[in-house]
C-alpha cells in the first residue's frame, strides 16, 4: 500500500470516527436547543407573571370643619407616600406637599388614583386651617376656586400572593416615554437594537475581566439575557448558566421582536422593596419613588430608575441619595454619549436634586382584618385568581381608626396586667387577650377589627372566631322582647318605667329549677325595668323573661341574629356562645333605628383593567320598629349615664352613647358593647383558655371601649339618638306614675308609646310638705337611681 | 366609592323621571295640551279604575284603543304604565301667556273621545278635556296599548291655573314656555306619579256602561263622568267620606322637593359633617336625575357614612331604589327618612307620598291609600300624594281607622319633654296611666360602693 493511499484511508477513518463521535453531540445540542426554544415560546405566549391581589383600606373624605388631627391626616399622608418640601414652589408634582403651620396653610398635590368606579387625576389643592387645627377651607391650588371636599386615596393594607410578594403593574411599551427607554438602554444595553440577544464584544470584555480577576465579577448580559435569566434561571453565576442564558436570549431574539422583549423587560425588572412588597417593573418604581406615572417623570428621574436596575438597593434614591445621584449621572452621561439627550437637557438633568426623605416602613396595619377579608374572598374566588390576577380589593377599613383600636386594646391589656398580678402569665399563648370590632351601624362598614393582643403571637381572630358567653350583654334581648308586644299593642304592658320585683327567684322548668342570683347576692326589691337593665339585675331580668315567656326571648334573639337558641332559661342571662361579631351585629340594629345593615368588609373588587367585578351597595332591612329600637337605646343610654357603664363618663366620654356591660360566671368573659348614633364598638376581654378574670366588663373592657370611642368619634358629628314618631320621652314621678311636678321628690325619664304616655302632672306632691322638698336651685329632676342617699354611685 | 375632589355647582333645577325606563321629551308647544290631559286624568283616574275593573273583570289586561295621542317628542313608558309627569311652573309675565287655559272643575267638559286630537283643544282656556282608556283588572286608564303616553301638567292657585309640562333630561332645566298664573306667582314644581289604579275592591265596583267606540268602554264612561270625578275623586262609593278633591283650579301644587337643588339645605347645615354629607347627597341627586342610579346609590352610601343623621340621604336612597324598582328597599329607606323629617312637613309629605307609591307598587293598596292620606295630612299641597290619595281612595279602610292611621306623620315631632312648669292642679286629676305602676314603697337605694350584678 502506498503511503499516500494509506494516509488517505487513515484520514477518512479519522473523519468517520470524528463524525461518529460528534453526531450524538450535534443531536444533543439540537435537542437541547429545541427544548429551550419550546420553553421560551411557552413562557412568552403564556401567562408571564402571577400578579398578587392588593387589599386597600377605605378612602377618607376631608372637608372643612374637621380637625385634621382627629382623622390622623398627617400620619395618613405619610403612609400614602406623600413627601414634604420646604417651599410652596416645590410642590410641582403629585405626592408632594408643603405645610406652612405658621400661616395655617397646606399645599398638597394629590396623587392620582384609579378608584373602582372612576379614576381620579391628582390635582393641586390648598387647605387652610384655624389656629386650633380645624380645616377652614379647601380651594383649588391654581384657580383658588372653592373645593368642598377632597378624598385621600385608600391605603394599601396587604396583598394576596403565593411565595414572595412581587408587586407589579403591567404597562405596554407604548405607554412608556421614549426617553425612559433610552435611559434604560443607556444604562444596561446600549447596543440592544444591534445585537441578536448576545453582545459578543461586551461578553468578551466581561469574560476577560472575569478571567483576569480569577472569579466572576462582571456579567456583560444584554437586556435579553437578563430577561431570560429572570424568566427561567437563577442568579447563580457560573458558565453553564451563562451559556444557557445566551442560548435562550438568542432563541428569544429569533422568535420575538425587540419591542416585545423590551416590553417584557420593563415589566419584569426588580427595582427595590417596600416593606415586604417587592417592586417589579418600572411602573411600580415610578409610583413608589417619585409618586408619578412613568410618563410624568423627568429625564433625571428616569435616569435614576434606570440606574437602579444594576443594584436596586444600593442605588435606592430614598435611602442612598448620594449613590443614587452618582449612578444617575453615569446614566445621563451614557445617554449624552449615545445621543439620547441634548447637552442642554443633560445639563438640566444632572443638576436636578434627588430629595432625601424618610423611608416609610411598610407595616401590615390590620392583619386580622386582612385575614378576615381573605377568608371572605376565598369563598367567592379561586386561589389562583386571588394570588395571580392582580385584583384590587377595596375594603371598609379606616386605618386611623384601626390604629386607635390597636392602641386601645394594647394599652388596656397592659394596664390590666400591671394592676392585677393574677392576670399575668408566663407563656405568651396564655396571655390575657382582648379584641375589638367597630362598625358603622348605618352603612355596615367594618371600620376597625383588632382580633387579639398581637398578631405575631396569635393569628386567632377573636372577633370572628372566638365563641364566648355574652353574659349580661345579652340582656337587652329579653327587654326588647318584653317591649315589643307593648309597642305593637299587645295585651302585656311593659315599659322602661314598669316595675318588677328584684328578689330571689326560681324558674321551674319541668322538674328542673333554675335560680339566678344577683351579683354579690344583692337584691333591690321593687325596681323599674329601666333600673333593672341599668344595673344589670339578673333576678329581675329572669323574672321578666319568665313572665313574657322564653319563646318570645328566643324569637327576639333570632331576629337579632343569634340564631335558634335552645329553650333554656339561662339564655336570658347570656348563657349561650356567640362571637363578638354577632354581638356587634345585634347591637348595630339597635343603633340604627331598628334597621339591619349587614356588616361587610369588601366594598369593591376590580380587575387589572379597573373593571368592577363586584361592588357593595347600601341595603337595609327593618328588623325592629324604630320605636322599639329607640326604647332600648334610651335604656342603654341610662346604663352609660348612670348605670354599670358609667365608667365611660368618668373616663371623659361625653357624647350621647348607649351600651351594656357583660360579665359571665366567675368573670371569665368581660364585655362592653356600646354605640353612639354613628359608631358601634364591641370589646371583649378574657383568656383563650377560659380562666377566670375576676373583673367585670366595666372594669376590663369598658376602658378600652372608651379610649377607642373618644378617638374614633372625634371627627364625627355628635348626634343624639333621634326619637322616632310614635314614642315620647317624659319625665315622671316614679312613685305615682304621673308626670313629674315641681314637688315630686324623685323623677325619672321614661319612654312611652304616645298613646300610653302620662299626660297629667302628679297630683300627690302639690306642696313642699308632700314629699321631699326641693332644695333651692335643685329641681325635682334629681335622679334617685344615680344619686343614692350616701352620695355613692352604683357601678359595675 | 368615587373618591376624588369634587366641586359642586349648585342651583341647577333638575327634574328627573323617577323610574328608569321612562324618558320624556316634549316640546314646549305640546305642554299645554298635555297638561290638560293629565289634569283630567287625575280627576278621572279613580272612577276609571273602578269602572275598568268592573268592565274587564279579573285577569283581563286588554287595553282600550288609543285615546290620548302622545305629544310631540319621544315617549317611552314601561309596560306597567307608571307614568311620571313633572310639572313645572314658572313665573311668566301675563303677556307671554296668551293661552291661559283653565283647568278647574267649573270649566266646560270636553270629551274628545277615543281618537281625541289634543291639538284641537281650544287654546283660549275655556275648555278642559277628559279622556281615557279602558283597562284590565290591574291597569289604568291612560294610554294606548304598547305606546302609553306621558302627560304632565301643573297648576297654580288663584282661581285659574295653567299647566306646563316639561319633563327634563339629564338634569338640565328645560325652559318652560307656557304658563302662568295671572298672579305671576313663583315657581312651582310638582312631580306626579300616575300609575294604573289597581282594581277596586268588589264592593266599590260600579257598573259603568261602555261608551261608543270604546270597546269595553269603562274609560269612555269615565270620560263622561269627568265632572263628577273632579268634584269627588274618590267616587260615591268610597266609604270614608269624600276623597281629596282634585279641583285643579283651586289647587296649589307644592314644589317637587326631591327634584330641587339641596343648596339651601347645605347653606343652613348646622355641622360641617352635615354640609359635607349634603353636598355628596346633592351629587347623588344629580346622578339620579341623570339616570345614574348606581352612582347615586354609591354616593349616598358615602353620605350616610359621613353623617348618618341626615334624612336627605335616606330620602334619595328611597328614590334611587324606586328607580331600581326595588320598592321594598325603597320603602325601608323612606321610612328611615321619615324619622329625620319629623319637623319638616314639606319633606315629610314628599317622603310619605313616595311611601304610598311604593306600597302601591307592592300591591298593598290599603297601605298606599293610608300613606297618601297621611302625606296630605302633613303636606296638603303635595301633588303626588293628592293624586295618589285620589286614585287609591277606594282602598281606604273605615273612617275610624283612617283617622287613627292618617294622623299627620309629623305630629310626633320632636319629643315633648314634659317638665312640670306650672303649679300642680288644685284638684287631683284622674288616675295615672297604666304603664308605670304605682309603687308600694319608694325604690330602694343602692348601697354605697358595691358593684352590681352585671
Amino acid at each position: 500500500m502506498r503511503p499516500k493511499r494509506a494516509m488517505k484511508i487513515g484520514l477518512l477513518a479519522l473523519c468517520a470516527v470524528a463524525l461518529f463521535a460528534i453526531a450524538p453531540a450535534i443531536y444533543s445540542f439540537i435537542s437541547y436547543y429545541d427544548t429551550l426554544q419550546q420553553e421560551v415560546i411557552a413562557r412568552f405566549s403564556g401567562k408571564r407573571w402571577s400578579i398578587p391581589s392588593r387589599i386597600y383600606s377605605d378612602s377618607v373624605t376631608v372637608y372643612p370643619g374637621q380637625r385634621l388631627s382627629d382623622i390622623g391626616f398627617f400620619e395618613r399622608i405619610a403612609r400614602l407616600n406623600y413627601h414634604r418640601v420646604e417651599s410652596a414652589a416645590q410642590v410641582n408634582a403629585r405626592g408632594i406637599y408643603f405645610y406652612d403651620q405658621k400661616h395655617g396653610r397646606l399645599l398638597i398635590f394629590l396623587h392620582s388614583f384609579p378608584y373602582p368606579f372612576k379614576g381620579f387625576t391628582g390635582e393641586l389643592v390648598q387647605l387652610k386651617f384655624a389656629p386650633d387645627g380645624t380645616l377652614t377651607s379647601i380651594e383649588d391650588g391654581g384657580s383658588h376656586a372653592p373645593v368642598y371636599s377632597i378624598e385621600l386615596e385608600p391605603e394599601l393594607l396587604g396583598a394576596i400572593f403565593q411565595g414572595d410578594w412581587q408587586q407589579r403593574r403591567l404597562v405596554p411599551l407604548t405607554d412608556i416615554p421614549p426617553a425612559f427607554v433610552d435611559a434604560i438602554l443607556a444604562a444596561e444595553d446600549h447596543r440592544f437594537y444591534e445585537h441578536h440577544g448576545i453582545d459578543v464584544m461586551r461578553t468578551l470584555k466581561a469574560g476577560w475581566i472575569d478571567f483576569s480577576s480569577g472569579h466572576l465579577v462582571q456579567g456583560g448580559s444584554t437586556l435579553t439575557q437578563q430577561l431570560m435569566k429572570n424568566f427561567f434561571l437563577t442568579s447563580k453565576r457560573d458558565w453553564h448558566r451563562k451559556v444557557k442564558e445566551a442560548l435562550m436570549a438568542y432563541i428569544a431574539e429569533r422568535q420575538y421582536s425587540k419591542d416585545e422583549i423590551l416590553e417584557n423587560y420593563i415589566n419584569d425588572i426588580y427595582l427595590g422593596q417596600r416593606g415586604q412588597e417587592g417592586l417589579y417593573g418600572i411602573w411600580e418604581a415610578s409610583e413608589f419613588f417619585f409618586s408619578k406615572e412613568p410618563r410624568d417623570l423627568t429625564i433625571a428621574e428616569m435616569a435614576t430608575i434606570a440606574g437602579m436596575i444594576r443594584s436596586p438597593n444600593r442605588y435606592n434614591p430614598i435611602r442612598h441619595v448620594n449613590a443614587a445621584r452618582v449612578r444617575r449621572n453615569e446614566v445621563l452621561s451614557s445617554m449624552l454619549q449615545d445621543g439620547y439627550v441634548s447637552k442642554a437637557a443633560y445639563d438640566v438633568a444632572v443638576t436636578e436634586p434627588i430629595r432625601a426623605r424618610a423611608a416609610f416602613v411598610e407595616t401590615n396595619d390590620a392583619p386580622y382584618f386582612v385575614d378576615y377579608v381573605k377568608h371572605e374572598l376565598a369563598e367567592r374566588y379561586p386561589p389562583t385568581v386571588l394570588t395571580g390576577e392582580g385584583l384590587r380589593i377595596f375594603t371598609t377599613l379606616d386605618v386611623h381608626m384601626q390604629k386607635e383600636g390597636d392602641r386601645a386594646i394594647t394599652d388596656n391589656l397592659d394596664r390590666l396586667v400591671a394592676q392585677h398580678a393574677s392576670l399575668r402569665r408566663k407563656e405568651k399563648k396564655e396571655e390575657l387577650q382582648s379584641c375589638l370590632v367597630a362598625i358603622e351601624p348605618q352603612t355596615g362598614k367594618i371600620r376597625a377589627m383588632t382580633g387579639g393582643r398581637d398578631y405575631r403571637e396569635s393569628q386567632f381572630n377573636r372577633v370572628t372566631q372566638s365563641k364566648r358567653q355574652p353574659g349580661s350583654a345579652f340582656k337587652p334581648v329579653t327587654y326588647l322582647a318584653a317591649f315589643q308586644e307593648t309597642l305593637e299593642g299587645g295585651p302585656d304592658h311593659f315599659l322602661p318605667t314598669t316595675y318588677i320585683q328584684d328578689t330571689p327567684f326560681t324558674w321551674q322548668i319541668g322538674a328542673t329549677n333554675w335560680t339566678p342570683k344577683n351579683f354579690k347576692n344583692r337584691y333591690f326589691g321593687r325596681v323599674t325595668l329601666e333600673f333593672a337593665l341599668e344595673e344589670s339585675l339578673n333576678s329581675a331580668t329572669s323574672r321578666l323573661a319568665n313572665t313574657i315567656g322564653l319563646d318570645r326571648v328566643r324569637a327576639m334573639a333570632a331576629k337579632l341574629g343569634f340564631g335558634d337558641l335552645p329553650p333554656y332559661p339561662s339564655i336570658v342571662l347570656g348563657g349561650i356562645e356567640v362571637t363578638p361579631m354577632q354581638v356587634a351585629k345585634a347591637y348595630a340594629i339597635l343603633a340604627n333605628e331598628g334597621l339591619e345593615v349587614p356588616p361587610y368588609a369588601v366594598s369593591a373588587v376590580v380587575d387589572q383593567k379597573n373593571q368592577v367585578i363586584e361592588g357593595h351597595e347600601l341595603k337595609a332591612e327593618q328588623v325592629l320598629s324604630p320605636a322599639l329600637a329607640y326604647t332600648m337605646d334610651f335604656m342603654l343610654e341610662q346604663v352609660i349615664d348612670h348605670g354599670t357603664g358609667e365608667g365611660a363618663r368618668k373616663l371623659g366620654f361625653t357624647r350621647p352613647a348607649a351600651g351594656k356591660t357583660g360579665t359571665t360566671n366567675d368573670s371569665v368573659d368581660a364585655w362592653f358593647a356600646g354605640f353612639t348614633p354613628n359608631l358601634l364598638t364591641v370589646v371583649w376581654t378574657g383568656f383563650d383558655q377560659k380562666e377566670a378574670l375576676g373583673l367585670t366588663g366595666a372594669e376590663a373592657s369598658l376602658p378600652a371601649w372608651t379610649a377607642f370611642m373618644k378617638a374614633a368619634t372625634a371627627p364625627r358629628p355628635a348626634l343624639d339618638f333621634g326619637v322616632p314618631p310614635g314614642v315620647v320621652v317624659a319625665k315622671i314621678d316614679p312613685l305615682t306614675g304621673y308626670l313629674a311636678g315641681p314637688y315630686c321628690p324623685v323623677t325619672i325619664q321614661g319612654v312611652f308609646p304616645k298613646e300610653m304616655a302620662p299626660t297629667q302632672t302628679c297630683p300627690f306632691h302639690t306642696s313642699a310638705g308632700d314629699g321631699a322638698t326641693p332644695a333651692a336651685g335643685e329641681s325635682a329632676d334629681a335622679n334617685w337611681e344615680a344619686a343614692p342617699d350616701d352620695g355613692s354611685s352604683p357601678n359595675d | 366609592m368615587t373618591g376624588h375632589r369634587r366641586t359642586i355647582e349648585g342651583g341647577a333645577t333638575i327634574v328627573s323621571a323617577m323610574r328608569a325606563g321612562i324618558k320624556i321629551q316634549m316640546t314646549a308647544s305640546s305642554r299645554l295640551r298635555d297638561l290638560i290631559v293629565v289634569a283630567i286624568i287625575f280627576a278621572l283616574a279613580p272612577r276609571l279604575a273602578r269602572a275598568a275593573s268592573v268592565a274587564s273583570g279579573p285577569g283581563a289586561h286588554a287595553w282600550a284603543a288609543p285615546i290620548v295621542q302622545p305629544a310631540a317628542g319621544s315617549l317611552t313608558v314601561d309596560s306597567r304604565l307608571e307614568l311620571l309627569a313633572h310639572l313645572d311652573e314658572e313665573s311668566v309675565p301675563a303677556a307671554e301667556n296668551p293661552g291661559n287655559p283653565a283647568l278647574d272643575a267649573t270649566a266646560p267638559e270636553v270629551n274628545p273621545g277615543p281618537s281625541a286630537d289634543w291639538d284641537r283643544v281650544p287654546d283660549d282656556g275655556a275648555a278642559s278635556s277628559s279622556s281615557n282608556t279602558a283597562n284590565g283588572a290591574n291597569s289604568t286608564a291612560l294610554a294606548p296599548v304598547g305606546a302609553p303616553s306621558v302627560h304632565s301638567g301643573s297648576s297654580t292657585g288663584a282661581g285659574t291655573s295653567v299647566a306646563a309640562a316639561h319633563p327634563e333630561k339629564s338634569g338640565a332645566p328645560t325652559a318652560a314656555k307656557t304658563v302662568a298664573a295671572p298672579t305671576g306667582a313663583g315657581v312651582h314644581t310638582a312631580s306626579l306619579t300616575i300609575k294604573p289604579a289597581p282594581s277596586a275592591p268588589p264592593e266599590s265596583q260600579v257598573p259603568i256602561a261602555p261608551a261608543p267606540g270604546m270597546g269595553n268602554g269603562p274609560a269612555a264612561d269615565a270620560n263622561n263622568s269627568a265632572g263628577e270625578a273632579m268634584r269627588g275623586a274618590g267616587g260615591e262609593d268610597a266609604n270614608v267620606g269624600p276623597p281629596p278633591a282634585l279641583d285643579l283650579g283651586s289647587m296649589q301644587s307644592g314644589p317637587d322637593l326631591g327634584a330641587a337643588s339641596l343648596d339651601a339645605e347645605i347653606k343652613k347645615a348646622d355641622t360641617p359633617a352635615r354640609a359635607a354629607a349634603l353636598r355628596v347627597t346633592e351629587q347623588a341627586r344629580i346622578d339620579l336625575a341623570a339616570g345614574k342610579t348606581d352612582d347615586a346609590i354609591r354616593d349616598l352610601g358615602r353620605a350616610v357614612s359621613i353623617d348618618p343623621g341626615n334624612p336627605f340621604e335616606y330620602f334619595y336612597l328611597g328614590r334611587a331604589y324606586i328607580a331600581r324598582r326595588n320598592y321594598a328597599q325603597a320603602l325601608t329607606f323612606l321610612k328611615r327618612a321619615e324619622i329625620g323629617f319629623a319637623a319638616r312637613p314639606d319633606w315629610l309629605g314628599a317622603t310619605v307620598g313616595f311611601e304610598g307609591a311604593c306600597y302601591e307598587d307592592l300591591g298593598q293598596t290599603t297601605d298606599a291609600a293610608l300613606a297618601y292620606r297621611r302625606a296630605l295630612g302633613t303636606a296638603p299641597n303635595n301633588l303626588t300624594a293628592r293624586v295618589g290619595a285620589s286614585r287609591m281612595a277606594a282602598y281606604l279602610p273605615s273612617p275610624a281607622s283612617v283617622d287613627a292611621a292618617v294622623a299627620p306623620a309629623g305630629e310626633a315631632g320632636p319629643p315633648p319633654e314634659h317638665d312640670a312648669a306650672g303649679p300642680p292642679p288644685a284638684e287631683p286629676p284622674p288616675p295615672p296611666p297604666p304603664a308605670p305602676l304605682a309603687p308600694e314603697s319608694a325604690p330602694k337605694k343602692i348601697p354605697a360602693g358595691d358593684y352590681l350584678p352585671d
